[in-house]
């Protein structure tokens, strides 16, 4: 293809150095940003926070987006030009370098007034040398030996160390090229997250049923057949949390697993996870106690859920659980808080109770004699005590197939191999002319003039052992 | 249970000792005491290797899942890196001297943070999402990536000060050029290490347990960005030949994005790393 002198001055610098080290620090200064400011797709209320920094700092955070940053039109503008640059670069470097790794390297003359040439005192004729130098160069690990006679009786050699070490730096970039197409596939991606609670366990979820769920569709119906915590024995923490789950496309068993957290499964392409295990306050089943605090005998028995209002035996009262608390507490402004499964904390539930004319609330709790006491006037006061109370466990499922995994693999693959080809294999190349009387030895290579004058002095002391034991023989 | 604590207190005190030991040879240039220094230097590697090989046992896991095993293999692995470099025979002499105070100092807060009353010692049963052969693998390559960046980030303090005094002597010159290699080749050595670890394992692991390679998550993104920063170092030393004051700066902003990135980033973003 044919470019004018404009376009190939473009495309010059969409490929170059320049632009990827300009490129370089946006991404990284763009990654610190949404690293330190709260992202709205990952903290809760996060347009609140903004806007308690002041209004300045608010509209500058939502007009460019850095509540969002990795989702942003400029970041991924600046990732796809990123992309852009490092294919116009590494096209443009591996042409050249292909064709040098498989193109046998060009005839230089050396001069020994050139510093890094190194002059070694010989008088075998050429066939001689040749079988010499060759010999030398092999054992030193050099391949690809190139030999040419010139008409005026000298004559070169050319030996190639791991000539495809120059590719490294291209094959990462290759690499990094295909971690961006994998995370373009991602656009594909369907994911979701199943809820499954106590009641649900053993039922069968058809397919799409989760959509309710606010989760995209299953390809199968799954049966959660049973979950749990597993703990260690000694402290009660735990240790796991599993699901026995299978899948079932009508009335054909696809797949029966035991999945965990970081030990998912794959089926029909859909990777199930545990991502979450609980217990939900929410939808707990609490007894409670209708005690006569006159006399301090219980006169009734009432089981209900969080939510729900029943009569209260024996009164013209209803009551209802407005909410449960596995630890009660208050926190500063005297709020009722949740700590959670706290040992040796104490399990309580807010009650409404309403009557003919009037209505209390107050905090029953469990294993503490302090009854709820409600301040109905009208009617014979009763009072309430938490006997008991159930908080059914659930589990998340996570599901997610996306194109783009198998993409990422390779990626990585290609990164890591060009990584280790760039950085630790050095390509180098020596050059050995041979004179009347002498031989002159140059080498060059990655590593700087420094490694490659080594290189010269390794193989010219290897040349000369060499030479010593073949005259001991 | 708090196995291993012993030998970490032992070799605590083992890299006070060896710093303070380098740092005397570097002020009275006596050889002996540098020898000393790194002899003991050594011993107390060998002694928090021990530590930390009892406590693997006691955990029945690799020792870096809570922050006081953390800093102590942290610590272990800035070690590491010094003596591999050592044997290698890429330090020698004021170079070997001035990097082991470095990384000793470095190793000694390291530790001395890890043994202070806030970090618990006591071996805590691993949280489920810890539980996974790719605890060891993340971690230990993130750390042994880190142990280079620790000496590229004490030959590139190092560079910065020498540096700093207008003329210099042809040796001090040589110091300077032998300190810019050491730069490089610490980077250059720890740089695949870093992201095999940090960022493939990572995100390998990050699959097994939460369905996705990538969710930038605080700890995640800072790890992108601390890689970045390092990809810049390669380029502009490599490609655009960048050498000296320039280059050392970058090595010494990457490695305090690094260690923000295992230490800050815990305490200052919550996410899904936040493990104490």
């Amino acid at each position: 293809m044919r470019f004018g002198r404009a376009t190939k001055r473009l495309l010059g610098f969409l490929g170059s150095l320049r632009l990827a080290t300009l490129l370089l620090v946006l991404l990284t200064l763009a990654c610190i940003l949404g690293g330190v400011i709260p992202q709205s797709s990952v903290t809760p209320n996060a347009d609140l926070l903004y806007r308690s920094y002041g209004i300045f700092w608010y509209r500058l955070i939502t007009r460019l987006r850095l509540d969002d940053v990795f989702h942003s039109l400029w970041l991924l503008s600046l990732t796809g030009l990123f992309a852009l640059n490092l294919l116009l670069c590494t096209s443009r470097r591996a042409r050249g370098k292909i064709a040098r790794v498989f193109r046998a390297p060009g005839f230089r003359a050396l001069s020994e007034t050139d510093s890094r040439t190194i002059a070694i005192p010989f008088a075998d004729p050429t066939p001689s040398a040749f079988e010499h130098l060759d010999r030398v160069v092999r054992r030193a690990g050099y391949h690809r030996v190139v030999r040419r006679e010139f008409a005026d009786g000298r004559a070169q050699l050319i030996a190639r160390r791991w000539p495809w070490g120059a590719l490294g730096a291209d094959v990462v970039h290759l690499g990094i090229l295909v971690i961006l197409a994998g995370a373009l596939l991602g656009v594909f991606r369907e994911e979701g997250t199943v809820r499954v609670d106590e009641s649900e366990r053993g039922l069968l979820l058809p397919a799409c049923a989760e959509q309710d769920r606010g989760a995209d569709c299953l390809p199968f119906d799954l049966l959660v057949d049973d979950f749990g915590v597993e703990t260690y024995g000694e402290t009660g923490q735990a240790k796991d949390y599993w699901a026995a789950i299978a899948a079932w496309q009508g009335d054909r068993l696809l797949e029966e697993a035991r999945i965990s957290v970081n030990r998912p499964t794959t089926i029909r392409g859909v990777g199930l996870y545990v991502w979450r295990y609980g217990a939900e306050p929410g939808a707990a089943l609490v007894r409670l106690h209708v005690v006569d605090p006159v006399r301090s005998i219980v006169t009734a028995e009432v089981e209900l859920r969080v939510g729900e209002t029943l009569p209260v035996p024996g009164a013209q009262l209803w009551v209802s659980v407005v909410q449960f608390y596995r630890t009660f507490s208050l926190d500063e402004e005297g709020n009722p808080v949740d700590l959670g499964d706290v040992p040796g904390g104490h399990s309580a539930v807010l009650l409404q109770v309403s009557g003919l004319d009037a209505t209390g609330e107050g905090v029953a709790y469990r294993d503490l004699a302090l009854p709820f006491l409600p301040e109905t006037t009208t009617q014979p006061e009763v009072a309430f005590l938490l006997v008991d109370a159930q908080v059914p466990a659930f589990i998340d499922l996570h599901f997610a197939r996306n194109p783009g995994y198998p993409v990422f693999w390779w990626g990585f693959v290609l990164v890591m191999a060009g990584l280790a080809v760039a950085l630790y294999v050095r390509p180098s190349t020596v050059r050995i002319t041979i004179e009347p009387e002498r031989l002159l030895l140059r080498a060059e290579g990655r590593g700087g003039s420094r490694r490659a004058d080594r290189l010269a002095a390794d193989l010219a002391t290897l040349f000369q052992q060499d030479l010593l034991t073949e005259a001991e023989e | 249970m708090n196995q291993g604590v012993l030998f970490f207190d032992i070799a605590a005190i083992g890299y006070i000792v060896a710093f303070l030991g380098l740092l005397v040879a570097r002020v009275i240039d006596r050889r002996w005491l540098r020898t000393a220094g790194t002899w003991l230097f050594a011993t107390a590697f060998v002694a928090q290797s021990v530590g930390l090989c009892l406590r693997g046992i006691a955990l029945g896991a690799f020792p870096v899942t809570n922050t006081y095993e953390s800093l102590v293999f942290y610590g272990w692995v800035f070690a590491l890196g010094f003596l591999a470099l050592v044997c290698a025979g890429v330090l020698h002499g004021r170079i070997r001297e001035g990097v082991g105070i470095g990384v000793g100092l470095l190793v000694a807060v390291t530790m001395a943070l890890a043994g202070s009353p806030l970090r618990s010692p006591e071996i805590v049963p691993l949280v489920p999402a810890l539980r996974s052969h790719w605890l060891a693998l993340h971690v230990s390559l993130v750390f042994v990536g880190e142990g280079f960046f620790t000496v590229a980030f004490a030959a590139g303090v190092i560079y910065l000060v020498a540096a700093r005094s207008g003329k210099r002597k042809d040796d001090e010159d040589d110091l300077l050029e032998r300190l810019d290699e050491l730069i490089y080749r610490s980077i250059a050595i720890g740089f695949p290490f870093f992201t095999l670890g940090g960022l493939f394992f990572g995100a390998i692991w990050a699959k097994h347990a939460w369905g996705r390679y990538w969710g930038w998550d605080p700890k995640e993104t800072f790890m992108l960005v601390t890689w970045l920063v390092y990809v810049l170092f390669l380029h502009l030393r490599v490609r655009r030949g960048w050498r000296g004051r320039r280059v050392a700066w970058i090595a010494v902003v990457g490695f305090l994005l690094a260690l923000f990135t295992f230490a800050g980033v815990n305490y200052l973003v919550r996410g899904l790393h936040s493990y104490v």
